[in-house]
């Protein structure tokens, strides 16, 4: 099911970068045009063999998926000193990764207690700011709150750095991405809780919370041993539906704070019709999402004992 | 007073004192008088039966007593002192020490009422642990005793189970060991058969009676259901429309009951004589409005033996001829106006014109 | 490779600057994004400046120099990669040219010790100075001095800007082991200022050979500069260290890293809340508050380049002048002047600068008179409104206006509201179609010749003579570097005069006779020249101290960037 998903991904992109771009003028530029020039010809020529133009496209298509499933992802179209697709997302992945994990870290913790106590004082006053705080941060877009909070902690307070220096060493770089973490994080947070929160309502609710009360459980114990892990599913579902919607918001935060990481090549790949950076960004954004959805299955089985795998 | 004078009192004070009793429940339509002006009383090892149909206020009722009601929206007033202190309106937090060790509730659904996704053992344990202090190993321990002790079979695989694996019945047992736990001496058990089939319903109130007698605790069972009661209270209480209509000792109520709607509930009751299939006499119309409730006796609309002043004047809550039998009802069943209208009834004299008036 | 850029993120200014003079650049692009340059009517700035009278203090050795740039940059391959503005500020740090600008702007041996010119002035001979070695430990020679030339001329899109000044073979030939003869096509009185940018920098042979095998190599440069290359993380930072043998002077920094920040907004914050000890940027917001700052060491170049609207003649309805002339009279230059500049650039109506000696104050660029373009249009479109435009696919002329596409780079705000105001302008005599297109898009279909109008910067070459490559016959072709795609004979005759007189007076009459030339082709409406600035904080000194071995004071800036050779940190 998951390999015959990434199978018509693959082909979807692979078949629409070359229907609706002209491969041979994005790797060229303006040679690809000049047919006079004997020295352009030959460039021409090259490109052709290089990048397999002169194949039918099923046939390039066979190449292509033949060299990315041994981990070969092809060559930057704009090979000014640009490093092969495979060493190029290599060396960004990880960013970008530790990016989103740091960010789902951020939202999972936050969105936690900040649901809990909402659905315990569900419609009082702090629940009322709650909400008025998540909508405030769903509605911002991406770039305004990464300035914000750019302007307020990094500039203003001076508490996190201003921006990414990929020569640091590890701990520094963490550092530095936990601003950007808030930045991805607080709005899957309040997309998180409001989720959580509603689903702990309708939990509270349920006989086996009033039952718990009978026993004499306190309040906090309530809402964590017995009202927090049926609440979970939806929250679960979203978190990992949600790190693809993430992967969009690193774009934005990656060129705010200046990581290099897959958003942000991505981006440039796509203004740069760099179709093989595109299409293995889109490939190993496809596979994660598939595989993280297996995993969000894995854990609801270890949540909850009535599902069987 | 002397001290001697002091502990004799506390010996004969009810475990359970219950004065004008009000839960209303403050709504967009209006204020909900689910439960209004109740008394009553309830002796150490005994057990009361409240009875009623859905929506008389029963459950609310042993809710108010147990003090399990959400506080926002809800307000009481009245007294309910359990052993002799006053624990209407306590905030949760003292109400906490006496819930699960003095006083516990079994509840009508096992299949919603157990945590599905915690074991069966640490929803034994967790009162343990809270009350007792026990350790893990003595809490578990405790617990495999109390699956015996409720009679469920492979008590010690149990414990390692999560509700789904049990069946309705194991699992009604199971929330009784819960409730048991800490050797409360107040049990609520509010419709604990209802949702249970007929066999399983009669070993389970066997199993509550059971346990009420070795620990000498009192019970408060509830239910919609007069037969279930019959055999296993030592006094009922008949509730209608938020208030107590009709109040005896078990063998009193069944020999001489005053209420039509009591003797109405009885009549809905299958009877093992009864052919299969026998349609049971349901009651017609329905409970009233708490929003606003009728101005008389709150039956009346629905009661075929009502009378003008049934309408405009509420009966007040009146003894019978045993002491301990007390009902609210202008014309009790065997009074003349009553034997008149049954006999017009069983004629076919008067057709049966109810919730026009 | 080619012409292409590396349109990272939001670049904005990220012009190619139209380091002419190296005739290697052909994208000397620069997009619509030009507009948003700072324009302004106050005049100021001209070459270097704003600087600093600091007392001689001794220089310090080490310390790191973080040094925040516009964009990044993909090969810094001078034989290769066409070369941004930003790819000259690194470049310089690694690579040393074989000629510099002086401080009274004369042409001085480098990396070269002399340069003799034939008794026809069409071949040069260099000589180099003995000795210097690249970082890798080869010698410099004319071996490799010719095996870099070569390259560069053969090189497809570089080339573009070289070959059509060099004949086909033997443009450079090895005399002795350290002296090499450029032959030219055309007589050049004035040709060493070719050497002071790329077609100068000397890249070392062995990784020219090694980079032809593993173009990822061309991002990791050997020279003979003052820094060596370290490390890079691209679209982060670009680290270059000290070269402890440099073979003139001591270089005082540690190590110099460069951090490309598109966003000129995040690069002065950067700059302000100590992320960075110098920057390089043409963001006139930026400019503004970097001249307000007492404390700031600003070295500021308008002489670089020149912002304008540029006409494609080679289709309808602009290969007729009376159309060009009406768009030029027709453009709002005073109001983008006043709304989208900040007082902070001048306004431009040639390709010199008032101080330059060539400036020809006679030649004012038409604008801001639209009732003139008026009886233009309609007696073109009366004339010819039925003639297809090939780039918009229709007529000419619809209702007595001309059609016309607008190419700008996007998404840029900036660049949309520029564009407003140009077809506010516009739009009497003009029925605009817009196009927006990325930066690599912008630059190839110009130089394809597939647009009509858009906006672009260039020019200011060091010698006026090496701005002939975007103007002479010859290099009009399937791409153009002549953009415009206009042939004159009589202004290649100007140009080609011009390099060859050795009388000062009748080389400024050459040059202000080629400004009314091309205000009289109408193929570009002047609207300022940009101007750069390469600002340094308080603590960074002595970036002006550069000399020749001789001894010599050289500019120290140069095209709009900045040199580190004796540049030192006070700690």
């Amino acid at each position: 099911m998951a390999i015959t998903l990434l199978f018509a991904v693959s082909a979807l992109t692979f078949g629409a970068m070359n229907v609706l771009g002209d491969p041979l003028f994005n790797i060229l530029g303006p040679i690809a045009r000049d047919t006079g020039n004997p020295k352009s010809v030959k460039l021409i020529e090259k490109a052709k063999n290089d990048y397999n133009l002169d194949k039918p496209l099923p046939v390039r298509y066979g190449l292509w998926v033949s060299g990315f499933v041994r981990g070969d992802m092809g060559v930057q179209f704009s090979t000014d000193g640009q490093p092969p697709v495979t060493e190029l997302l290599k060396e960004r992945i990880p960013r970008t990764v530790t990016l989103l994990i740091l960010g789902q870290l951020i939202a999972v913790l936050v969105s936690i207690p900040w649901a809990l106590i909402s659905a315990s004082r569900a419609d009082k006053f702090v629940d009322r700011l709650s909400t008025a705080t998540t909508f405030m941060l769903v509605a911002l877009p991406g770039f305004a709150l990464a300035i914000i909070l750019k302007y307020v902690f990094a500039i203003r307070l001076g508490w996190f750095p201003l921006t990414y220096r990929a020569l640091d060493p590890l701990r520094t770089r963490l550092f530095q991405m936990l601003l950007p973490g808030f930045v991805i994080g607080l709005p899957a947070a309040a997309i998180y809780q409001r989720l959580l929160r509603t689903d702990l309502i309708t939990t509270l609710q349920e006989d086996f919370i009033l039952m718990a009360r009978s026993k004499g459980v306190s309040k906090p114990r309530i809402l964590f041993k017995h009202a927090l892990r049926p609440s979970m599913f939806s929250f679960i579902t979203v978190v990992g539906l949600t790190t693809g919607a993430l992967i969009g918001g690193s774009i934005v935060v990656e060129t705010v704070f200046r990581i290099p990481g897959i958003g942000s090549t991505l981006v440039e790949a796509v203004l740069r019709h760099d179709f093989p950076v595109v299409l293995a960004i889109v490939m190993i954004v496809a596979t994660a999402f598939v595989l993280i959805n297996l995993l969000i299955d894995v854990v609801y089985t270890i949540i909850d004992p009535r599902v069987h795998r | 007073m002397s001290e001697l004078q002091t502990e004799m009192r506390q010996e004969h004070q009810p475990l359970l004192e219950v004065t004008d009793l009000r839960t209303h429940f403050r709504t967009e339509r209006g204020l909900v008088r689910a439960v209004d002006g109740v008394s009553l009383t309830l002796e150490r090892g005994k057990c009361l039966g409240i009875v009623g149909e859905s929506g008389s206020g029963k459950t609310v009722l042993s809710r108010s007593l147990m003090g399990l009601l959400p506080s926002s929206n809800t307000v009481t007033s009245g007294s309910v002192k359990f052993e002799g202190k006053e624990i209407l309106g306590l905030p949760s937090k003292q109400m906490r020490r006496l819930w699960g060790r003095e006083m516990s509730m079994v509840f009508q659904n096992p299949m919603t009422s157990l945590n599905p996704l915690m074991k069966i053992g640490q929803q034994i344990a967790e009162p343990l642990n809270l009350h007792l202090d026990m350790s893990r190993a003595d809490a578990r321990a405790t617990a495999e005793r109390l699956l015996r002790d409720v009679r469920i079979p492979e008590a010690a695989r149990r414990l390692d189970q999560y509700p789904h694996e049990l069946s309705g019945g194991m699992r009604q047992r199971a929330m009784i060991a819960i409730a048991l736990a800490c050797g409360p001496t107040l049990l609520f058990a509010d419709e604990p058969t209802t949702a249970l089939d007929v066999t399983v319903q009669a070993q389970i109130l066997q199993l509550i009676g059971e346990q009420r007698r070795d620990r000498n605790m009192s019970v408060v069972l509830v239910t919609h259901d007069l037969g279930v009661v019959a055999g296993h209270t030592d006094e009922i209480a008949v509730m209608y429309g938020g208030k107590l209509v009709e109040k005896a000792p078990t063998s009193v109520l069944f020999a001489h009951m005053k209420m039509p709607y009591t003797m109405s509930l009885m009549r809905s009751i299958p009877k093992l004589e009864d052919p299969s299939h026998t349609r049971l006499a349901t009651i017609p119309g329905r409970p009233p409005d708490l929003v606003h409730p009728p101005k008389g006796c709150r039956f009346a609309p629905r009661c075929a033996y009502a009378r003008d002043k049934c309408i405009t004047e509420e009966p007040p809550l009146r003894q019978a001829e045993d002491p301990n039998h007390s009902y609210a009802c202008w014309y009790p069943v065997g009074s003349p106006e009553f034997n008149q209208r049954e006999a017009e009834l069983n004629s076919g004299a008067v057709p049966v014109t109810l919730e026009a008036r | 490779m080619g012409i292409k850029e590396r349109s990272t993120q939001r670049r904005r200014g990220v012009a190619f600057a139209a380091a002419a003079l190296s005739l290697a650049l052909i994208a000397g692009a620069c997009s619509s994004d030009s507009d948003t340059e700072p324009v302004g009517t106050t005049g100021a700035s001209t070459d270097d400046t704003t600087t600093v009278t600091e007392v001689a203090a001794t220089p310090v050795d080490g310390g790191t120099l973080r040094y925040g740039l516009e964009a990044d940059v993909d090969g810094l391959n001078p034989t290769t990669s066409a070369l941004s503005a930003p790819g000259y500020v690194m470049g310089y740090a690694v690579f040393d040219t074989l000629a510099r600008v002086a401080e009274d702007g004369s042409i001085v041996p480098y990396l070269a010790e002399s340069f003799t010119p034939s008794a026809d002035f069409k071949s040069w001979t260099v000589k180099l100075r003995p000795g210097i070695k690249f970082h890798d430990g080869a010698d410099l020679n004319a071996d490799a001095v010719v095996k870099a030339f070569l390259l560069q001329q053969g090189a497809a899109l570089v080339g573009l800007a070289v070959r059509p000044f060099y004949p086909e073979t033997d443009a450079a030939v090895k005399i002795d082991d350290l002296t090499v003869q450029f032959n030219q096509l055309d007589a050049n009185r004035y040709w060493p200022s070719a050497l002071t940018s790329q077609l100068g920098m000397m890249p070392s042979p062995l990784w020219l050979d090694a980079a032809a095998a593993d173009p990822t190599l061309n991002q990791k440069p050997v020279g003979t500069g003052p820094f060596m290359f370290d490390s890079r993380t691209a679209d982060n930072v670009t680290r270059f260290v000290k070269n402890p043998s440099y073979w003139n002077g001591t270089v005082h920094l540690d190590a110099v890293e460069f951090y490309p920040v598109p966003d000129s907004a995040d690069l002065l914050d950067l700059f302000n809340n100590d992320g960075l000890d110098a920057l390089h940027t043409t963001d006139q917001t930026a400019i503004k508050d970097l001249k307000d700052n007492g404390t700031v060491t600003n070295l500021l170049d308008d002489t670089a380049e020149e912002s304008f609207q540029m006409i494609n003649s080679q289709n309808p309805p602009f290969d007729d002048v009376r159309v060009r002339q009406a768009l030029a009279y027709a453009t709002p230059k005073a109001k983008i002047l006043e709304l989208i500049g900040l007082g902070v650039s001048r306004p431009a109506d040639q390709m010199f600068t008032p101080e330059d000696p060539y400036y020809n104050s006679a030649v004012k660029q038409d604008a801001d008179q639209p009732e003139k373009a008026l009886p233009l249009v309609a007696a073109y479109c009366a004339e010819k409104g039925t003639v297809i435009n090939p780039v918009l696919n229709q007529p000419t002329c619809t209702n007595g206006k001309v059609n016309m596409e607008y190419q700008f780079t996007g998404p840029s705000v900036v660049g949309l509201r520029t564009t407003e105001i140009f077809e506010e302008g516009w739009k009497v005599a003009f029925n605009i179609t817009r196009d927006e297109v990325n930066q690599q898009d912008h630059i190839q279909q110009n130089a394809l010749g597939q647009s009509n109008v858009l906006g672009w910067r260039q020019f200011g070459a060091i010698d006026p003579w090496a701005d002939s490559v975007w103007l002479l016959c010859r290099t009009v072709g399937a791409i153009s570097l002549n953009w415009p795609r206009y042939c004159d004979p009589a202004r290649d005759t100007i140009l080609l005069d011009a390099q060859n007189t050795d009388d000062p007076a009748k080389r400024v009459e050459g040059y202000k006779a080629l400004a009314q030339n091309m205000h009289d082709a109408y193929t570009y409406i002047f609207i300022n020249h940009t101007l750069w600035t390469n600002s340094f904080n308080a603590n960074v000194r002595g970036t002006c101290d550069i000399k020749t071995p001789e001894g010599v004071a050289l500019k120290c800036t140069n095209a709009g960037t900045s040199f580190l050779n004796t540049t030192w940190m006070d700690q």
